[in-house]
C-alpha cells in the first residue's frame, strides 16, 4: 500500500513535482501516465526514498519516506529507469548482493533465487557474468534484484523500456501475477497502450499534477471519452497546452 | 556492521575481477623497481666511469713522440697504435677518438715553432665519443703547459707569469652520493602506487556505479548510506595497502639486484624492512581512498573521474620529487604532513637510520586524522540527493 500525498519536488528553479496525490492499494497494478518529463520518475524516486520531497508527504504500508526511509525501503522492490546489473559478477551474485543487503543469507537465500530464476526464466544465463547481457536479460536480473526481499511493494520505473516483443509480454504476465499474490505494484510509463491493457487504477500525471485518476472506466466516463487514449490527450493537452 | 561487509566483500570480489584494477597494481609493483633499476645502473654506470678510468687511444704516428706518449700513459691514457685512414676509422665509428701526429711534428718543436697535432672525432655520436675526446684533449692541453713551462724556464722566465689564473676544480659528488639521490625517488614511487593502487575501485565504485545504473537501486536498498560508503571506502584502502606490499617487496628485490657494492654501498631493503615499513605507511591508504572517493564523487561518469583523479592525485605525490633533491629533516613539522612524513619514513628507512618512534607515531596519527576526516566527507556526499 503506497500513500502520496501532496507532494511537491524542485531541482533548482525546475519544479519537478508540483503537487501530486494518490494511492496505489494492495492488490492492484497501479499506472503512473504522462508524457515524458511529467515528474514520474520524480515521484517514483521520492517513493523508494532516494529523492526527498520539498513538501507533503508520502508512506509505505505505512512507514514514511522520510522518517522511516529504512522501514519504508525494506518493504519496497525498487526498479529505477535504466538500472543495470554489475557487470563483472554473475546473473546470480548479482542478485545474491541484494539478498544480503537486505539480511537475507545462506540456503534460504539461495532458494529464493532459484525460485525467482524459474518465475523469471534466467536458469539460461544465471551463472553467466552479466556484461554483455541483452536488455531482456538485464533487466531480468535487475527485477530479480528488486524482488529478492519478497517485498510487498513493488515499484518499476518504465519497465519496459528497451525490451522486445515476447519480453514485454513476460514481463505484463509477471505484474499480473504479482498484483494475484496480492503485492501493490505500482510502475510508470508513457506508453497509453501499455498502461491501458495492465492497469486497474490509473493516474495520469501532467507537468508535476495529478490531472486525472481511476479505473479506465471512470477515466472514460470523467472525460466523456469512448477511446481510453482520448481520455489521456484530453487529461493531458489541458495541461500540455496541446488544445 | 553486516551490511558494511556484504558492501566490502562485494567490491572486493567485483575488483579483482576487473583487469584494469588489477594491472594497475600489479603494473606499479613491476613497473616501478624496474624503472628504478634502470636509473640506478644508468647512475653507477656513469659515474664510475667518469672516474679516472683508464681509456685506450689510438695514435697514428706513436714513435713521432715518446715523450708525449709517455705523458699520456701518466694520465691513465694507453696510446695504441692508430689505423690507416683515421677519418674514414672515426667516421665509420671503428674508433670514437684518434690523434694523428704528423710527419713534422718532431721538426717543428724542436725549432721552437707551434708542433701540429690532429685529435679526430665524431660529435654526433654517443656521450663516450665525447667525453673521451676531452679527456684526451685536457691532457694535451696539460702537456702544451709543461712544454711552454719548460721553454720559458730554459730563457730564465718563471712560468706562473703566464699562468695568471690557478683553477682548481673539484667535483665532490662522489658515485655513491648520486647512487643516494636515485634511491631518493622511491618514495615517489612508493607513494605514488598507493594510489594507483585505489585508483579504479575509488572510480568503479562510484562514478562508474552510477554510469552503469546500479548505484539508484543500490541507494534503494535497506541500508544506511554510511554503510554502503564506508564498505566501498574500505574496499578501495585494501586495494591501495595490497599494492603498497607488493611494491615494497618489489623494491627489496630489485635492489637486491643491483650491483650497488659497486659504490661502496649497501642497502640493505629485506623482509623485516618491508614489513616495518609497511607498518608504518599503511594509514596513508585510508586516506588515499577517501581522498580519491571524494573526488570521484563530484564527478558524472568514468571517463571524467579518470581525467580529473589523473591530475588531482599529482597534488599529494608530485612534491615527493622533492624530497629526493631537499634531503628535508624529520621534524614535528615534517612529519605531520601526510604523504610527506611517508616519503621522510621511506627515506629515512631505507637508509637504515629510521625516522623515531614518537615522530612515526605522529605521521600515523595526522594522517589517520586527515583520513578519517576525507572519509567522512565522502559520506556526506554520498549521503547528498547529487549523487544520483
Amino acid at each position: 500500500m503506497i500513500r502520496v500525498s501532496n507532494v511537491a519536488k524542485s531541482f533548482g528553479k525546475v519544479k519537478a513535482v508540483s503537487n501530486v496525490s494518490f494511492e496505489a492499494p494492495d492488490g492492484a497494478i497501479t499506472g503512473l501516465l504522462g508524457p515524458n518529463g511529467a515528474g514520474k520518475s520524480t515521484t517514483l524516486r521520492i517513493l523508494y526514498t532516494v529523492l526527498r520531497p520539498d513538501q507533503g508527504s508520502a508512506s509505505v504500508d505505512g512507514h514514511d519516506v522520510v522518517s522511516a526511509s529504512l522501514a519504508a525501503r525494506s518493504a519496497t522492490g525498487a526498479l529505477p529507469h535504466g538500472s543495470g546489473p554489475y557487470p563483472r559478477l554473475t546473473a546470480r551474485e548479482n542478485v545474491r548482493y541484494y539478498g544480503q543487503l537486505n539480511g537475507m543469507s545462506g540456503a534460504a537465500l539461495e532458494r529464493r533465487i532459484d525460485e525467482l530464476a524459474d518465475m523469471l526464466e534466467m536458469n539460461d544465463f544465471l551463472e553467466r557474468r552479466t556484461k554483455g547481457f541483452s536488455q531482456g536479460q538485464r533487466t531480468k536480473v535487475a527485477l530479480a534484484r528488486a524482488l529478492v526481499h519478497s517485498p510487498r511493494n513493488v515499484i518499476l520505473d518504465e519497465p519496459t523500456n528497451g525490451l522486445d516483443v515476447m519480453a514485454t509480454r513476460a514481463l505484463r504476465e509477471l505484474i499480473r501475477k504479482l498484483r494475484d499474490a496480492g503485492h501493490c505494484v505500482l510502475f510508470s510509463s508513457h506508453v497509453m497502450q501499455e498502461v491501458a491493457a495492465l492497469c486497474d487504477e490509473i493516474v495520469i500525471i501532467g507537468r508535476g499534477e495529478v490531472v486525472a485518476s481511476g479505473s479506465p472506466d471512470q477515466l472514460r466516463e470523467q472525460t466523456g471519452e469512448a477511446n481510453l487514449e482520448d481520455a489521456f490527450v484530453k487529461a493531458i493537452g489541458s495541461v500540455e497546452g496541446l488544445e | 556492521m553486516s551490511a558494511l561487509r556484504t558492501v566490502f566483500v562485494k567490491e572486493v570480489r567485483d575488483n579483482i575481477r576487473d583487469r584494469r584494477t588489477v594491472l594497475s597494481a600489479l603494473g606499479m609493483a613491476v613497473l616501478a623497481p624496474a624503472l628504478f633499476m634502470g636509473l640506478m645502473s644508468f647512475v653507477l654506470e656513469t659515474t664510475v666511469s667518469d672516474a679516472e678510468k683508464s681509456i685506450t687511444l689510438p695514435v697514428v704516428g706513436m714513435e713521432r713522440a715518446p715523450n708525449m706518449m709517455a705523458f699520456l700513459r701518466q694520465n691513465n691514457i694507453d696510446p695504441v697504435a692508430g689505423p690507416e685512414n683515421p677519418d674514414a676509422a672515426v667516421s665509420n665509428r671503428d674508433y670514437g677518438v684518434v690523434l694523428v701526429i704528423p710527419g713534422n711534428f718532431g721538426e717543428s718543436l724542436q725549432a721552437g715553432m707551434p708542433a701540429p697535432l690532429r685529435l679526430i672525432y665524431d660529435s654526433s655520436r654517443t656521450k663516450d665519443s665525447e667525453r673521451d675526446y676531452r679527456r684526451v684533449r685536457d691532457v694535451l692541453r696539460a702537456y702544451n703547459s709543461v712544454l711552454a713551462g719548460l721553454r720559458l724556464q730554459v730563457r730564465g722566465i718563471s712560468p706562473t707569469v703566464v699562468q695568471p689564473l690557478a683553477i682548481n676544480v673539484s667535483n665532490v659528488a662522489s658515485p655513491s652520493a648520486q647512487a643516494i639521490s636515485v634511491l631518493g625517488v622511491i618514495p615517489y614511487f612508493v607513494i605514488f602506487s598507493m594510489f594507483m593502487g585505489g585508483f579504479y575501485l575509488a572510480i568503479d565504485t562510484t562514478a562508474g556505479e552510477r554510469e552503469q545504473g546500479s548505484l539508484e537501486p543500490l541507494l534503494a536498498q535497506p541500508v544506511a548510506r554510511a554503510s554502503l560508503a564506508l564498505g566501498k571506502l574500505l574496499a578501495t584502502a585494501l586495494f591501495s595497502a595490497v599494492t603498497l606490499l607488493l611494491v615494497l617487496l618489489a623494491f627489496s628485490f630489485a635492489i637486491d639486484l643491483v650491483p650497488l657494492e659497486k659504490v661502496g654501498m649497501s642497502v640493505e631493503f629485506g623482509l623485516g624492512k618491508v614489513l616495518r615499513l609497511f607498518a608504518m605507511l599503511w594509514p596513508l591508504s585510508l586516506l588515499a581512498a577517501a581522498f580519491m572517493m571524494v573526488v570521484a564523487s563530484f564527478t558524472k561518469s568514468f571517463k571524467e573521474a579518470q581525467t580529473y583523479l589523473t591530475v588531482v592525485i599529482l597534488v599529494p605525490t608530485l612534491p615527493l620529487m622533492l624530497v629526493a633533491f631537499l634531503a628535508p629533516e624529520a621534524t614535528a613539522t615534517t612529519m605531520a604532513i601526510p604523504s610527506f612524513s611517508q616519503a621522510l619514513i621511506i627515506t629515512e628507512g631505507i637508509k637504515g637510520e629510521w625516522v623515531s618512534l614518537p615522530l612515526s607515531l605522529l605521521s600515523m596519527t595526522t594522517t589517520l586524522i586527515v583520513g578519517a576526516a576525507l572519509a567522512f566527507l565522502a559520506v556526506k556526499l554520498y549521503q547528498r540527493e547529487g549523487i544520483l
